[in-house]
């Protein structure tokens, strides 16, 4: 893993939420490039991370993420159950972010600030995702939380 | 360079009345939209910084040919609401570890005077 890369990512973090989560993943990883599912233990992250967390299977031949998780805060703001579901390409941008993940085997960080100008506040999104493995080299599982202030969107994470 | 404040509230009508050469001194990029999200104009720093000929990129699509990033409904999806309320102001700011070309950019959506035509600004933080 690119390690500059992982530091520049997690540099870019505003959300305290998101840091903890990033520094979790670095303590929970060791000396390994990534941690393995039964490092993490989304109870020890505190309660507060809980309703917005995203724990997803990687699946391969073609490419496509199965939600084991959508936290419930994350799933009310987005207006439909995720959990249990399976998504693939025809996703096009909501599985971009995952699939960059897996393939490019790095931690993925979105942001994004929004002022519609139609009278409403502005509002914001940041969303990290984290690759985990079981073998230290191909990414097995997607972990993530996604922070919405003001949701405005009716699809995707 | 052209004197211009990209927060400029006037900023549509300012690039309107701008000839081609004031729109390729501007310090920020601009691209004029079709409602389709099709590229119908745009200026010479943004094929700078992009590093597109948009010369061969005039009718294609914005979304899903020049920013994928933006082919979800925070950007399009704004995009084509916006231009069905018949008026499009939308201010963005993004950031992403998925394209170098979009690592934090601040993105304003705006009406033309020229019927059917949008005007996409974008600078880069």
């Amino acid at each position: 893993m690119d390690q500059a890369a992982v530091d520049k990512t997690f540099g870019k973090l505003r959300a305290d939420a998101l840091r903890e989560l990033a520094d979790y993943w670095l303590a929970r990883r060791g000396d390994a490039a990534m941690p393995r599912r039964a490092d993490i233990d989304p109870m020890a992250l505190g309660s507060h991370h809980l309703p917005r967390l995203i724990l997803a299977d990687v699946l391969r031949e073609p490419l496509r993420f199965h939600f084991q998780l959508v936290g419930e805060q994350l799933e009310h703001q987005l207006g439909g159950r995720f959990t249990g579901k399976t998504i693939d390409i025809s996703a096009g941008a909501f599985f971009k972010p995952y699939q960059a993940v897996a393939t490019q085997t790095r931690p993925i960080r979105e942001f994004i600030r929004y002022d519609f100008n139609d009278g409403d506040p502005a509002g914001a999104f940041e969303r990290l995702l984290l690759p985990l493995s079981e073998d230290g080299e191909m990414v097995t599982m997607v972990f993530g939380e996604a922070i919405y202030t003001r949701l405005i969107t009716r699809e995707g994470l | 360079m052209t004197e211009i404040d990209f927060g400029d509230p006037n900023l549509a009508s300012r690039l309107d009345a701008m000839s081609q050469a004031e729109l390729d001194a501007l310090p920020f990029g601009v691209l004029k939209l079709d409602g389709d999200g099709r590229i119908v104009g745009y200026n010479r720093i943004e094929g700078e910084i992009a590093e597109v000929d948009f010369a061969q990129q005039i009718n294609h699509n914005f979304f899903t040919e020049i920013a994928p990033c933006m082919d979800n409904p925070f950007f399009r999806g704004r995009f084509e609401e916006g231009i069905k309320a018949g008026g499009l102001a939308l201010d963005f700011e993004f950031e992403t570890d998925m394209d170098p070309r979009a690592e934090h950019i601040r993105v304003r959506m705006l009406t033309s005077n020229t019927p059917g035509e949008y005007w996409v600004a974008i600078k880069r933080l």
